[in-house]
């Protein structure tokens, strides 16, 4: 604030101490730094994609979830004097061949979908990520095994082997569940094992080895922790694979039994009479396109926000 | 004799969605032909900016050059076409870039890459700009170039690659040659030698340099003047004895005490500059250097100083040189502060 | 060289190994066979043992196993339930061309039109225009083949009645051919040029936002030179090792499309089999679906190492 006077010492010595430095008021040299999910999150807020994304899943979600309060009619409920109804006030969606409110059977169609999506996201990561992180930790035969498997499930398509575990298992919303853990779960177990073996290498991997830390604290502590991103975005990914696997597969009539409705099986029952009833198809078609956009734009969005790349 | 190159208050802004960028505030110098300048500073200071601005490799979006001219042999760059630029760079100026594993096409043998700027520059034609590229390779120190001129970048160490760079760089005889941190990524005594290499092809070709770093030691092999930037402006100008001795401006006068083993290094701790580098979005306004200096006063905090004469040849931008040279110089005094 | 050949063959033997045990091992324990699905007039157990002893299905597991890996490696796969006329051989043979075509055009497709997308977006990164086609690519690619097959049909086949709906057409006339197989290549086709155009703009962005792009500049040359001897050359190596796999994975994937528009290919039948339980026919599509898909990799690692020199195969020196 205020100059101390100016005293010159002729000697010439450590003249510096003489004058008091100024600080103006109110200065700080703190610079704030958000933490990392927040900043993420910020990245993520703006994209409008992912944005729009995360508004309609969660619509979606409450949809399916609420579905018997929200629907006048029961998806089963047939009304043949009202089959093959356009969009009307009473039927909003219109009606499908027997009568069925189309609304209504397009909102519980949502639950197949996202129980698929969800499920074989979650079981995915819960029997994928030990076994990679025990691959890529632990190395050796178990390793070795590990590898085999991975190659054997990424031979083919994973559709392929869906469509042949349901087929073989009896098509039902369960066995296509099963089937898809069974091929998903190849994913995360790679992404976890080669992160495994980039953080393995790692400097503060081995400090903590030296400090005598054990090696699964280290596991649990450490290496899950940096993977969290990365398993995130592998989630959110798996999500749009499930949805359109479900629609494919429920199309060929491998999914849930009717009469529970699925999107997919919408559309394949809709084969004889979109020409002439086109709200049949539109909808349903609407629908899966609209609910993959969603999700494979939150996995994109998560991508970009949490700065993860596959290539690890 | 005209000076080769003339700046004259060069402002580089970059325009970020998180705000605007002072990259480079505003800055003047000179050099003559045959001048070997060292540009100085910490990352961020604009070094690498402002001579990327004058050879307008600065990406236009989001960069942009605000103002000021750049006289090269009289004619100022900023305001040449773009396709004009294309007959300077390469010909007229070269460039020695910091990470020779990515600054060289990694599919592309090194031979043609070298060739290729004589091509575009000269028109040789490819025969003979390759038997060209095979001496250039000789020259710069590479064994068996003959053989090693097919060669891609990744099978050649770091040093080498830097050569190869040097090569290309010269290839064409430039009168200016910019080499931006080429000794950063090197180990120490690769560095040696990439520097007595430059030294030798200076004797040899007698071109002017600028050699940006943010290490002081190479800068004392090599340079004859040297520019200290700060904050996107050049703090302190001097031939580069008078800078090591009669250091101007607080900031090198922090650079030159932080070298381990200079002076008063038997406490045993590492003397250090207080503080972090600038926000360059949020630039203070007076002297970029205050919230870091032990010298400031008020008049710091709200003007910012332009460069003042301390000497022949050597100008600082401080509202207090006189304090600095007494602390940096205390032998002399009051002469040198006259 | 010959070594690194070895090894890739050996590591897909065995790959090829392991799916055959998974795949047989699984049809054999699962209760039910062919004799069951959709029978309309159960069989008698007399008959159903008959029918189990001629195919050998009494044997046990492994040694069942044992029998059709002998006879596989001689690319012998045994007669199929559905057609048991035939051998497993002579039908993939015959149903291949078909998925072949619609998924190789399809393919072509895609990777023709997503280039050209993707070129265009990354020559003007950051404007209108990259934004447009960016937009259009993530949108594209979530349309699932069939869904796009339908709207195609119904706007082009019922009510404008360029295209027909379904069908294969005349074999022997190859414009009825195309004429027929128009929709459901683009149905397949055009979702994927958004993966295509996305990724051929990500690379190309990232090759010049390189270094040595940087350098070409500062050497002198001019954008047309930069582009075509530096970002080009380097931006096609993870190109291609994405978009040659395209061409076994959209031949081996076309299953939905037969199906929306009744294409006797490789995909129905894998559906059809694997409904009816017949076992060779599915064991025989699979294995042969897993080599062509194992064959492309290998092929596109030998050409990423023969175009990539950091990755020579065959080391000249040091």
């Amino acid at each position: 604030m205020t100059d101390a006077s100016r005293a010159t010492t002729e000697s010439g010595s450590q003249s510096s101490a003489i004058e008091p430095v100024f600080t103006p008021e109110g200065y700080t040299e703190e610079t704030q730094y958000a933490s990392f999910w927040v900043g993420a999150w910020r990245r993520f807020r703006r994209n409008r994609l992912a944005m729009f994304g995360l508004v309609f899943a969660g619509l979606v979600i409450l949809a399916a979830v609420f579905a018997p309060i929200l629907t006048p009619y029961g998806y089963e409920q047939i009304d043949m004097m009202n089959a093959l109804q356009s969009p009307s006030a009473a039927h909003p969606f219109g009606t499908d061949e027997l009568g069925r409110d189309l609304l209504t059977r397009i909102v519980f169609g949502a639950r197949p979908m996202l129980l698929v999506g969800i499920l074989t996201g979650v079981a995915g990561l819960a029997i994928g990520v030990p076994i990679g992180v025990l691959a890529g930790y632990l190395g050796g035969v178990f390793d070795w095994l590990v590898t085999r498997l991975i190659d054997m499930f990424s031979a083919l398509p994973w559709y392929l082997i869906v469509l042949y575990l349901v087929m073989v298992l009896s098509p039902s919303l369960e066995n296509l569940i099963l089937a898809m853990i069974i091929t998903g779960w190849v994913n995360s177990c790679r992404l976890m094992r080669g992160l495994t073996f980039t953080i393995r290498e790692q400097d503060y991997i081995e400090a903590a080895r030296a400090l005598g830390i054990p090696r699964w604290r280290i596991i649990v502590f450490h290496v899950i922790p940096q993977a969290a991103p990365l398993l995130l975005w592998g989630f959110a990914a798996g999500i749009p694979v499930a949805v359109f696997a479900e629609a494919g597969l429920s199309f060929l009539g491998m999914g849930v039994r009717p009469p529970r409705p699925s999107w997919g099986r919408m559309l394949a029952d809709s084969g004889y009479y979109w020409q002439f009833w086109p709200h049949m198809i539109i909808f349903p078609a609407l629908m899966i396109t609209l609910s993959v956009l969603a999700f494979q734009g939150i996995a994109d969005g998560l991508r970009n926000a949490l700065d993860v790349s596959e290539n690890i | 004799m005209a000076p080769l190159l003339q700046v004259e208050d060069l402002t580089v802004r970059f325009h970020t969605k998180d705000g605007v960028v002072n990259a480079v505030n505003g800055i003047s110098y000179g050099m003559e032909e045959g001048d070997i300048l060292g540009l100085v500073g910490e990352s961020g200071s604009g070094k690498s900016v402002s001579s990327m601005a004058m050879l307008r490799l600065i990406p236009e979006p989001p960069g942009k050059i605000e103002r000021g001219r750049v006289l090269f042999n009289g004619i100022d760059l900023l305001q040449l076409k773009r396709r004009q630029m294309h007959t300077v760079r390469g010909r007229d100026i070269g460039v020695i870039f910091q990470d020779p594993m990515t600054s060289l096409n990694p599919v592309m043998p090194i031979g043609r890459q070298i060739a290729e700027s004589m091509q575009v520059n000269l028109g040789l034609d490819s025969k003979k700009a390759g038997r060209q590229a095979v001496e250039l390779l000789s020259r710069v120190g590479i064994p068996q170039a003959d053989q090693r001129v097919d060669d891609h970048p990744h099978q050649f160490s770091g040093g080498m690659r830097q050569r190869v760079m040097i090569a290309i760089a010269i290839a064409c005889g430039p009168k200016l040659l910019i080499a931006d941190e080429p000794t950063t990524a090197l180990d120490v005594t690769i560095q040696a030698q990439i520097v007595d290499l430059v030294r030798q092809l200076q004797e040899e070709l007698g071109m002017a340099i600028i050699w940006i770093t943010h290490d002081l030691g190479v800068i004392a092999r090599l340079a004859k003047r040297v520019n200290v930037m700060y904050g996107g402006t050049i703090v302190e100008m001097a031939p580069i004895k008078q800078l090591f001795r009669h250091p101007a401006h607080p900031y090198t006068y922090g650079l030159l005490r932080s070298l381990p083993g200079a002076g008063g290094a038997s406490s045993g701790d590492l003397t250090y500059i207080e503080g972090a580098p600038p926000d360059m979005i949020n630039l203070p306004p007076g002297c970029p250097f205050w919230p870091r200096c032990s010298f400031r006063t008020k008049v710091c905090v709200e003007e910012r100083p332009e460069l003042a004469d301390v000497n022949e040849g050597h100008r600082a931008a401080c509202w207090h040189i006189d304090r600095v040279l007494q602390t940096s110089t205390p032998e002399a005094g009051e002469e040198e502060a006259a | 060289m010959i070594v690194y050949t070895l090894k890739r063959l050996g590591g897909i033997a065995m790959t090829l190994l392991l799916l055959s045990i998974f795949t047989f091992t699984l049809s054999r324990v699962v209760p039910g066979g062919p004799w069951m699905q959709g029978a309309e007039i159960p069989l008698s157990d007399a008959q159903v043992a008959a029918f189990k002893a001629k195919y050998g299905l009494d044997k046990p597991v492994w040694q069942q196993y044992l029998t059709w890996l002998g006879n596989a490696v001689r690319l012998d796969f045994g007669y199929t339930f559905t057609e048991p006329e035939r051998t497993v051989t002579q039908l993939i043979r015959s149903a291949l061309p078909y998925s072949a075509l619609v998924g190789g055009l399809a393919a072509t497709l895609a990777i023709s039109a997503g280039i050209a997308l993707g070129v265009v977006a990354a020559a003007n990164q950051d404007s209108w225009v990259d934004n447009i086609v960016t937009s259009y690519a993530v949108f594209i690619s979530t349309i699932p083949s069939f869904v796009l097959g339908f709207v195609l049909v119904y706007f082009f086949s019922v009510r404008l009645s360029w295209f027909p709906a379904g069908n294969w057409g005349d074999p022997n006339d190859w414009r009825d051919v195309a004429h027929h197989i128009a929709l459901p290549v683009l149905a397949f086709g055009i979702p994927a040029t958004g993966g295509v155009a996305r990724w051929t703009r990500q690379c190309i962005a990232e090759a010049m936002a390189a270094d040595y792009v940087r350098t070409a500049y500062a050497k002198g040359l001019q954008p047309t030179g930069v582009m075509v001897r530096h970002v080009l050359r380097n931006a096609l190596i993870p190109m291609i090792t994405r978009f040659l796999p395209l061409y076994p994975g959209m031949m081996t994937g076309s299953l939905f499309i037969e199906q929306v528009f009744g294409l006797p290919g490789l995909g129905r039948y894998f559906v059809v089999s694997s409904t009816n339980r017949d076992y060779p026919l599915v064991l025989g599509i699979t294995i042969f679906w897993a080599l062509l898909i194992a064959l492309t990799y290998f092929v596109t690692d030998i050409l990423y190492g023969i175009i990539d020199p950091r990755v020579r195969i065959t080391e000249t020196r040091r």
